[in-house]
């Protein structure tokens, strides 16, 4: 497997040429479908990705020293397409954001994304009534953000745990699976039956294959699988660090593994910003973006 | 030459051309890797005007800033007609790179100068999403092309709520508001890139030619955004070998 965030390796470049399509790319089917589409399955909408936002982040705080203790979060946010929406502008839109957050990597390394497993796995801290005293379950905190238009009341929902997985690993980018209930705990997913009509004459009368978006919607609240960047680390620098850039940069290649130079870096000076008063804990933030250059400001 | 029929009148002929304009995104972000924008300024000029006169008497610009398309070669935009009817939104439907929307609408902005006043006597914007742009064959570097936009008022343009089956099927009713016949020349755009080196200029006209085909670029320059930094300490940079975009111009 190419790890593309390692120097002197090329990235593993999609090229997708003459299309936008939302088809999971040749190489990366896994236990997938190799047709399988890309999509959220979620009320009754049609969904377009944001690609930019939706990103594997990782973060390093000053005293974290072992790379198990990174912390790290799967964003994917949805915005409702369709030409019926072509003349409301996409803030006004229905929207979704799903978030797993605080989870652990199994490896030291970035790579270890490719071994995130919590698909119809045993909830075992969601029946611990004093759970959240253990800190996140070992999947993440998963939390549903919801909004049908801009002037209506988020709907905001914690659902604890979810099912979510990384099918594959192909470069930096990671095939992901996620259902989840709005009861909360994780689901146990029941494969896909294909059923078959048979007439009494013998006849197999072919079945129009339903769209996955409608297939999914008795069997999970919430269902995804995407296609998704490692995207942005963010450490926290001392303030007399030397170059924070170059410091953040060390950091990210002991605690993850990456040797890659960043594609673009940010740092956030929170006091210059917000006229707070000098104190001890008082870091740089220092954004690295390893997918492109997004930052939602 | 530009032809302009808008709201029922004839608008005098002028030589402008619509330019297009292409933007190809860099391989390691998302979305559609090209963009291509369509912009065409009809400018009526001001013949007898004194010195600190208006230029124009008047100017019905007209702009798409994302054709929602994608071409293997830049010749393929001959013979190409664009119908925005909704199953054809739906086909071109998808995020750019930095999360916005392929939006394919077309904004149109009429003004009228009142000469020898400092003032307008008409500034209005228009919007459309239901258009139909033909281009016909290459000649001498610009293409054939014609429109006809079916267009409204940019305040009624946008709504709060989803048209519609019913409002979606009346596609193009009535005859257009906007008719346009003119040419259009493929006449730049730029390359954005990842971190390559220094120099980012060959492998942006590898990657122009590899998306578009061959293209004659007359002049190409390359850009350095500023890394963002806030704070004293940390000054904004802006410095070779990151992150960039190369500008070209073609030779038409």
């Amino acid at each position: 497997m190419t790890t593309a965030l390692d120097e002197g390796e090329r990235w593993d470049w999609w090229l997708v040429v003459g299309g936008t399509s939302r088809l999971l790319p040749p190489g990366m089917a896994g236990l997938i479908k190799a047709s399988a589409k890309l999509m959220l399955s979620y009320r009754d909408h049609h969904w377009v990705l944001l690609n930019g936002p939706s990103r594997f982040e990782a973060q390093i705080e000053a005293g974290m020293w072992r790379p198990e203790e990174v912390r790290w979060q799967l964003s994917l946010q949805y915005v409702a397409g369709g030409p019926q929406w072509r003349r409301v502008k996409q803030h006004e839109r229905p929207c979704v954001d799903l978030e797993v957050g605080s989870f652990h990597l199994p490896g030291p390394k970035w790579t270890s994304l490719e071994e995130m497993n919590y698909w119809n796995t045993e909830d075992e801290e969601s029946a611990d009534p004093l759970s959240w005293m253990l800190g996140p379950p070992g999947g993440g905190y998963f939390d549903l953000y919801y909004r049908e238009s801009s002037e209506a009341e988020p709907v905001m929902v914690n659902m604890g745990s979810c099912n979510w997985r990384v099918v594959e690993r192909v470069g930096t980018r990671c095939a992901v699976e996620l259902a989840a209930d709005e009861g909360g705990g994780r689901l146990h997913i029941e494969p896909a039956t294909d059923e078959v009509l048979v007439l009494p004459d013998g006849t197999v009368v072919p079945e129009t294959e339903p769209e996955p978006e409608q297939s999914w919607k008795h069997r999970a609240h919430v269902y995804a699988v995407e296609q998704v960047p490692f995207g942005v680390v963010t450490v926290k620098v001392p303030r007399n660090a030397g170059d924070a850039a170059a410091f953040a940069h060390a950091r990210v290649r002991k605690l993850l593994g990456v040797t890659r130079p960043p594609e673009y870096v940010t740092v956030h000076d929170l006091r210059h910003s917000e006229a707070t008063s000098p104190c001890l804990g008082d870091e740089l933030h220092v954004h690295l973006h390893y997918h492109g250059y997004y930052e939602d400001t | 030459m530009s032809w302009v029929e808008w709201q029922g009148e004839t608008l005098p002929t002028t030589k402008d051309i619509a330019s297009l304009d292409l933007t190809v995104e860099a391989p390691d972000v998302d979305g559609p890797r090209q963009s291509w924008r369509f912009e065409l300024a009809h400018l009526i000029p001001n013949r007898n005007r004194a010195p600190d006169d208006w230029r124009h008497l008047q100017t019905l610009n007209v702009s798409i800033a994302e054709m929602g398309i994608q071409v293997r070669d830049w010749r393929e935009l001959a013979g190409l007609t664009i119908r925005t009817t909704p199953q054809w939104l739906a086909q071109v439907e998808g995020c750019g790179p930095y999360a916005q929307l392929v939006d394919p609408s077309m904004e149109i902005s009429h003004c009228k100068m009142t000469p020898g006043k400092r003032e307008f006597e008409l500034n209005d914007d228009w919007m459309s999403i239901e258009y139909e742009l033909r281009f016909g064959q290459w000649d001498d570097g610009c293409l054939a092309c014609e429109l006809d936009a079916w267009a409204v008022p940019s305040e009624e343009y946008h709504r709060t709520e989803p048209e519609t089956p019913e409002e979606l099927a009346s596609f193009a009713m009535g005859p257009p508001n906007l008719r346009v016949i003119t040419r259009a020349a493929f006449d730049g755009g730029r390359i954005e890139m990842e971190r390559c080196g220094d120099d980012p200029t060959p492998l942006a006209l590898q990657r122009l030619r590899e998306q578009v085909g061959e293209v004659e670029v007359v002049d190409a320059r390359v850009h350095w955004p500023s890394r963002y930094a806030n704070g004293p300490a940390n000054p904004p940079v802006k410095e070779p070998g990151w992150r960039g975009k190369v500008s070209f111009r073609t030779g038409w």
